[in-house]
């Protein structure tokens, strides 16, 4: 009989990559100077894996998120987001690629300020004809007794619950999450992350999290280390820890 | 109940949010648009009160004048298809007002058939009532000389001409749609009410007192719809020259003083025509409404001007705010369009409140105007109605404004990249300051010195903005106080430099320039001139102009010429001065030719030297030596009026005297004549004071929207600097120096904005028998910056206090909005 390990990496092989990159870079130009963020970036990311990915400031993990996500263009190479390769589609193509395939959890929560928290989750569930409600989806990250407030009056874990009901309010299968923790409490940090891991093993969602914060590895199926722009190393993790055991 | 999307409903959430920068900038369109509407409708308002009133009473369309004609000419004319004729007798006359001083004035009297209004040119019975049939002793009296000199129905009114005085019982006072502008005739434009008056006497009365019986001296002609007026005029001279007038004359079709003369010769008697056009109330009617209606797009475009560049800042950095809400409507999928459509949106929304009161306000402010102008003149018929096209275009052009303003902002979403959108902005690139290059001892300063000087310089653009800002809310203050400036320099130059006499005595016709001698011997008159006053034809190439030229004394004393750069001067042997009206007209330059043609007569035509210009606000005449201008008439000694000085008050037996003298026609004092022209500028001082207090107001909206967003969109900045220890009160004098060193740049751009903005609106504003010089005293300047300053300075303190209030920690950590 195969043990669980034997048995998650038999599902991890079973399982079709959601996101592919091939040779991926991206350079910037500052003033005369170019600078590489990322340097011939090749990996995978398998569906319904929970995947963090670790690097000091400047490792060129917030470059990589906004790549997989459509939110900027590589310099060279592919990235293939379930079949399609988005370095190939038109800016109106991205916008729906972004509207309906990703959802993006930023670490300043990025919320509308003017609008109540059952209002910016409507926001995004506007854009596609067919949405859940947007209080069922607060109701899911424990808000419902928060609806009707605005950011300015919401904690800040409570925010970040808010942007993470946001994007499920397109039923995105990826989503990303850049710093989520970053401006929040140890707790607090913990309950997010508790949410994004039931949402990958209930929903299956691929859920993406860059991160400097290396505790945080512990609760990912991987952790991909990230070091001047290139991938330094990667570990996977048998038996993902329970969000609830993290420290830092 | 369908739901608001939720991108409609942030923008209305962010407009609420930011309602006082948002509130100000529809402030800004209201005051364009009910700027243009109102100027406009009372424009349109006024000129439908003139045709109303031309409709109403039925004016003529043409004014034939004859020496004499008989009665029945008119009716074969009348015969004339397409054309309805009457004739009338117009005479000059003396009205001796009965009073201890003998005071006499001009009058002329129009006749009219008793017992039923005319056909054509009818009065409209103000008081009182209209002449009855048969009445012999029955007059009616123009409105405004009537109640000038209290007389009212059943008064008794003596009437002169030649020797004889017959007295006439008022049966009525009117109004005249030929005298709306009640003027003498073209040498007497600004005739008071007190010194000539519109008599309407029976015609058979008429015919009896000028000894015309079964004759008219006046034909007045209306051409029906669709008549040509070719073929109509055609027949109409026809009938004229069966009864003996072989020549019929107008303006444009003048007849050569050599003709004339061979005229005069031959005994040919000619007809002089004039059409509505030229008819002199209406003529001058038409150039004051003209000259509003310049004022009425020139205004309006002014505002909206400064309005477009508020809202194309203010969205401006509103976009710049949103960067990262931006950034993330792009990272959820919405579409760069849909982007762009909501940021337009903020502009729509402005530009539909804003014109829709703008345009609600401007019918008020059209109504007002058109009311003061209505009382002024007195006008027979006041039309006041909403011009729906002028309220729609009005509407129209404040959402087009804001909404083109808005599209370079918009559009600017477009190109912002989310992941760079959604990222703080980079720290600006650290340098010293051209001005601490420049000046090195600025590095020493004292921080609270040094911080406004480098924030100033450090974001130029910014700086700039804001200072145009001001600049704009300078210039509208600083035009409409040049139009006041203006107003008090031409009546100060015309009535207090120009024209330095007491009275002018008009003879009757023409009359002995000696009678001036004679009457500087009286007790109690310091000084008298002689003048003469001719029409005259003044040509110079292709240009011509109908005007007329005043002989002065080379020595006069009270009638003062001035140079165009202002400095006195006199008269020019064997040379003629022209006014600034004439100058633009006939486009002649000093050493020019002019060709002189007398209006009327056979005498006179002659070349002179164009030897420069005079700066005469009123008027626009020509100006000769009085020697030179009998000359002219060949008639030396010949004179049309005296200039008088008196010493102290004229005593009433002075006043006797002088109107007892048999050449005099009236006395015109130039206190009163102030009077008048001051109460015909009733009109225009309502219109600039409804364009000061919009300035005002405009220049206040725009200085605190400027200042307002200048202040908040440094929130961070401010909390930081707070954060690390700054008091409130040093970081209040920080964010003043700035602002105050904004307002002095604001201040150097303004003032030649603003006189660059009121030469050109001055220049628009041209009349042929007015031109005001542009003038903008030293108290518009200090009042306009002052202004600007106070706004500018009262303009932070709620964004001040805003930033006060603020939470450190959250505006230390949150870059956006």
């Amino acid at each position: 009989m195969a043990d669980a390990s034997e048995l998650v990496t038999a599902k991890q092989n079973s399982r079709k990559p959601a996101i592919k990159l091939e040779m991926v870079s991206r350079n910037y130009q500052m003033g005369k100077i170019l600078v590489p963020a990322l340097r011939d970036v090749t990996f995978e990311v398998m569906a319904g894996e929970f995947i963090v990915f670790l690097g000091p400031s400047g490792s060129g993990k917030t470059t990589l998120l906004n790549l997989i996500g459509g939110l900027d263009s590589p310099s060279s190479g592919r990235i293939i987001v379930n079949d399609t390769d988005i370095t190939k589609l038109s800016q109106a193509q991205l916008t729906n690629f972004r509207r309906t395939q990703i959802g993006f959890i930023f670490q300043f929560f990025n919320l509308i300020p003017t609008l109540t928290a059952t209002e910016n989750v409507e926001f995004a569930a506007e854009l596609v004809k067919h949405h859940r409600s947007a209080e069922e989806i607060l109701h899911e990250v424990g808000l419902e007794e928060r609806m009707k407030h605005f950011p300015s009056e919401l904690s800040g874990g409570e925010n970040q619950r808010v942007a993470i009901a946001r994007a499920l309010a397109t039923d995105p299968p990826i989503l990303l999450c850049d710093e989520p923790t970053g401006t929040l409490d140890f707790e607090t940090g913990k309950r997010i992350y508790k949410l994004l891991r039931m949402l990958n093993q209930t929903k299956e969602k691929v859920v993406v999290v860059v991160t400097h914060n290396s505790a945080i590895g512990a609760i990912a199926d991987r952790v991909v280390r990230l070091r001047d722009g290139q991938i330094a190393g990667t570990i996977h993790n048998d038996q993902p820890m329970d969000p609830e055991s993290l420290k830092w | 109940m369908v739901a608001l999307p939720k991108l409609h409903r942030k923008l209305l959430r962010d407009l609420t949010a930011s309602r006082a920068q948002f509130g100000a900038v529809v402030l800004i369109i209201i005051v364009g648009i009910a700027t243009f509407v109102g100027s406009y409708e009372a424009y349109q308002n006024l000129d439908s009160s003139y045709e109303g009133s031309y409709e109403q009473l039925r004016m003529a369309d043409y004014w034939i004048s004859v020496d004499y004609l008989p009665r029945k000419a008119a009716t074969e004319m009348n015969d004339v298809p397409g054309v309805v004729a009457q004739g009338r007798i117009v005479g000059d006359v003396t009205i001796d007002l009965q009073l201890e001083t003998g005071e006499k004035v001009s009058g002329r009297v129009i006749s009219l058939p008793s017992g039923e209004h005319p056909e054509i040119n009818d009065v409209r019975i103000e008081s009182g009532s209209y002449l009855s049939p048969g009445a012999q002793r029955e007059i009616l009296l123009e409105k405004r000389f009537a109640e000038y000199h209290q007389l009212y129905p059943g008064d008794w009114l003596t009437i002169e001409r030649d020797s004889s005085k017959v007295r006439f019982r008022i049966a009525g006072t009117v109004v005249s749609p030929e005298y709306i502008w009640v003027t003498k005739s073209a040498q007497e434009l600004f005739t008071t009410a007190r010194t000539f008056g519109v008599i309407f006497m029976p015609e058979e009365r008429a015919e009896e007192f000028f000894g015309m019986k079964g004759m008219v001296n006046e034909v007045n002609l209306v051409l029906e719809g669709g008549t040509d007026p070719t073929q109509a005029l055609s027949e109409v001279r026809r009938v004229l020259r069966r009864h003996g007038i072989m020549r019929l004359t107008s303006k444009d079709e003048p007849i050569a003083v050599s003709t004339r003369k061979i005229d005069i010769i031959q005994g040919v008697r000619t007809a002089y025509m004039i059409e509505r056009k030229d008819q002199l109330s209406n003529n001058l009617l038409k150039q004051d409404v003209d000259g509003f209606r310049q004022l009425a797009v020139l205004f309006p475009v002014l505002f909206l001007s400064m309005a477009a560049l508020a809202i194309y800042v203010l969205l401006n950095r509103l976009v710049e705010s949103q960067r990262a809400q931006i950034g993330l409507m792009r990272a959820l999928g919405y579409r760069t369009l849909q982007i762009m459509f909501h940021y337009t949106g903020f502009a729509l929304v402005v530009g539909v409140i804003g014109s829709v009161l703008g345009a609600l306000l401007g019918h008020a402010i059209a109504d007002f105007l058109t009311s003061v102008y209505a009382v002024q003149l007195k006008l027979p018929f006041v039309a006041v109605e909403p011009h729906w096209y002028v309220v729609g275009l009005g509407a129209l052009i404040g959402i087009i404004v804001p909404l083109t303003a808005g599209l370079l902002p918009a559009w600017a979403t477009t190109r912002m990249r989310p992941a760079e959108a959604m990222r703080p902005p980079a720290p600006r690139a650290g340098h010293h300051t051209l001005l601490e290059v420049l000046l090195p001892f600025v590095s020493l300063l004292p921080s609270v010195l040094k911080l406004p000087l480098r924030n100033f310089f450090r974001n130029l653009r910014r700086s700039f903005f804001m200072a145009i800002g001001v600049a704009s809310a300078i210039a509208l203050i600083l035009v409409s106080l040049s139009f006041v400036d203006a107003i008090e320099s031409f009546m100060h130059t015309q009535f207090e430099v120009i024209q330095n006499y007491d009275a002018r005595l008009h003879f009757q016709g023409q009359g002995a320039a000696a009678t001036a001698s004679y009457i500087e011997h009286l007790q109690g008159i310091q000084e008298a001139e002689p003048v003469l006053e001719l029409p005259y034809r003044l040509q110079s190439g292709d240009q011509v102009a109908d005007s007329s030229i005043l002989g002065l004394p080379e020595d006069s004393t009270m009638y003062t010429l001035l140079t165009l750069e202002g400095h006195p001067t006199t008269v020019v042997e064997d040379g003629i001065l022209l006014s600034i009206p004439l100058k633009n007209k006939l486009g002649a330059e000093p050493g020019d030719e002019i060709h002189l043609e007398p209006v009327v007569g056979s005498v006179g035509e002659t070349e002179k030297t164009l030897a420069g210009f005079i700066n005469e606000p009123l008027g626009g005449r020509a100006f000769m030596p009085l020697q030179e201008a009998q000359e002219l008439l060949r008639t030396p000694g010949v004179a049309t009026g005296v200039l008088l000085r008196f010493d102290g008050e004229p005593s009433p037996a002075l006043m006797e005297r002088l109107y007892r003298l048999p050449e005099v026609a009236s006395i015109e004092f130039s206190g009163e004549a102030k009077r008048f022209v001051d109460d015909l500028m009733g009109f225009f001082w309502a219109f600039i004071g409804v364009m000061l207090a919009m300035g005002f107001a405009l220049g206040m909206a725009i200085i605190f929207n400027g200042v307002t967003v200048n202040v908040l969109e440094r929130r961070r900045e401010i909390a930081i600097m707070r954060a690390v220890g700054m008091s409130q009160s040093r970081l209040v004098i920080i964010l003043t120096l700035e602002n105050l060193l904004i307002g002095c740049l604001g201040v150097a751009i303004g003032i030649p904005l603003g006189c660059y903005i009121a030469n050109y609106f001055m220049a628009q504003t041209e009349m042929d028998i007015m031109s005001m010089t542009a003038v903008i005293f030293p108290r518009s300047y200090i009042i306009a910056c002052v202004s600007a300053l106070v706004i500018l300075l009262v303009s932070q303190i709620p964004a001040i206090r805003q930033v006060s209030r603020m939470s450190l920690p959250t505006a230390t950590k949150d870059w956006s909005e």
